[in-house]
């Protein structure tokens, strides 16, 4: 089977998009590097979409305002009507959900964003390792397969603008209902996020993480390609990972191993040959797809 | 309450205003429309009744702490309620003041913790963009094409004023201490020239 296609989209002041695309590489996909201001209709080459880390256009009004008015955001729309699977990591997130592409389209307008930061007694960027919880009892997403559900996976924050916040707290309850939720701030043992700093900059129901309604389109901000070899962890953490960290230590060869943060990108490796299966055997009789 | 307004505009070019215009022409098509777009940085200062000399405060506050602008790349002007309403300049432009609840309150934060200002009660922040018309545009149409730019529908919703977390207000002329006042503590004051 071909080694699936993936394009990691660089808008101009990104900065994380060749550790995103040597991430790739080890994942097994065929990892391409695409500009922003490239002709659009590339875009349909490939099975599925990364959108860095960094600071595209240097935040300039909002973080990820004026990426998504780029011409190339439209055409990634169309790719993710088509259930190709996208994540947006940090400014990747921002710039999907400014585009609209994360929760999806509303006739009343934008109806979440990623805020500034709320912290006590301070403002601006922060960046620290914090710990994540997995929910995906309520529905399966592109990007958790490889995940057991309540799994506590650490990776580092680092942004200025990652309030996920909406215009009232009952629209993030409902994402929450409907499992568009799948990555949750936690403590350090999978305990609820009482308070800063579980709960890194505020966001509403300790939302790390959004999806659209099919659950192919993910915003996220913490970063896991800075947490997908376990010589990135700290040795420090606090948790399994942690603790793997330390026996792995002189340990080259356990070092070059894993991280927490690679299932992500293993699970949509998994979603795509999964997709060109579907697409490839005939729909039995009776039956739509 | 002593209502003082510190407005701040980089000296230098501003390249996020110089981003939005281009944005605005180039992407979304408001280039037959505006012409120009500018910003400032807008600081409320309420401060107790019994402060003496709080423009001075104020003033004092912008040039000797680094908390609202850099003195060497930075021009500022500060407008206290009696001198907004005794002249306020009229120009054929549209103001587009935005800002979000809770902002200004780390420097709020700052100011009482740092400087030991007392007389400072709330400090309170938001931004506002000057639209300059294009050729043949008057003003009611441009402040049809801020209104659009702003806040905008289908793919370019929300540029300006991100609905979720932000508030925006459009004003035919600059507005005054007593306008960003109503629109930041919703004070209800008497401003009458707003859109």
């Amino acid at each position: 089977m071909d080694t699936p296609r993936i394009a990691v989209i660089q808008f101009p002041g990104v900065n994380c998009e060749y550790e995103t695309l040597r991430l790739l590489v080890e994942c097994g996909f065929l990892a391409t590097l695409v500009r922003w201001n490239e002709d659009p209709r590339r875009l349909p080459n490939f099975e599925g979409f990364v959108l860095p880390g960094g600071f595209s256009y240097q935040d300039r009004v909002r973080a990820g305002a004026v990426a998504a008015r780029d011409p190339i955001v439209e055409a990634l729309k169309l790719e993710a009507s088509q259930g190709k699977p996208i994540l947006g990591i940090c400014n990747g997130a921002q710039v999907l959900v400014e585009a609209g592409l994360v929760p999806g389209p509303d006739d009343d307008g934008p109806i979440v964003a990623l805020a500034p930061n709320r912290m006590p007694g301070r403002g601006g960027y922060y960046c620290r390792w914090v710990y994540l919880k997995v929910n995906k009892a309520k529905r399966e997403t592109a990007f958790t397969s490889r995940f057991e559900e309540g799994a506590v996976v650490p990776m580092p924050v680092a942004h200025g603008e990652g309030r996920f916040t909406a215009r009232d707290e009952a629209i993030f309850e409902g994402f929450v209902d409907t499992g568009q939720v799948p990555l949750t701030y936690c403590a350090a043992d999978g305990g609820p996020a009482a308070e800063f700093p579980d709960n890194p900059n505020g966001a509403a129901a300790d939302a790390a993480a959004l999806t659209n309604e099919a659950g192919n389109v993910m915003a996220i901000m913490p970063h896991p390609e800075r947490a997908a070899w376990l010589r990135q962890v700290p040795l420090n953490l606090a948790g399994e990972w942690g603790e793997r960290r330390q026996a792995a230590s002189r340990n080259r060869v356990e070092l070059d191993g894993a991280g927490p943060g690679r299932r992500l990108f293993l699970s949509m490796h998994d979603y795509i040959r999964w997709r060109r299966e579907r697409e490839s055997s005939p729909a039995p009789s009776g039956t739509t797809r | 309450m002593i209502d003082v307004l510190l407005t701040t505009r980089l000296t230098v070019s501003d390249p996020t205003a110089l981003t939005a215009l281009s944005t605005l022409r180039d992407r979304m098509g408001f280039g037959d429309r505006i012409r120009g777009l500018s910003r400032e940085e807008v600081f409320l200062f309420s401060m107790e009744p019994s402060t003496p000399n709080a423009r001075d405060l104020v003033e004092q506050l912008a040039r000797q702490t680094n908390l609202f602008m850099n003195p060497n790349k930075h021009a500022h002007r500060i407008t206290t309620g009696e001198a907004a309403q005794a002249a306020v300049p009229s120009e054929s432009l549209a103001w587009l003041l935005v800002w979000s609840s809770g902002d200004g309150e780390t420097l709020e934060a700052s100011v009482h913790r740092h400087v030991g200002l007392p007389a400072v009660d709330s400090i309170r922040r938001g931004w506002l963009w000057k639209f300059t018309p294009a050729p043949g545009i008057d003003p009611p149409a441009l402040l049809k094409a801020a209104r659009d730019a702003a806040i905008g529908d289908g793919t370019h919703r929300g540029f300006l004023v991100h609905s979720a977390w932000q508030e925006g207000r459009l004003y035919a002329e600059r507005p005054s201490v007593y306008d960003v006042r109503e629109a930041f503590l919703g004070a209800g004051l008497a401003a009458g020239r707003r859109e």
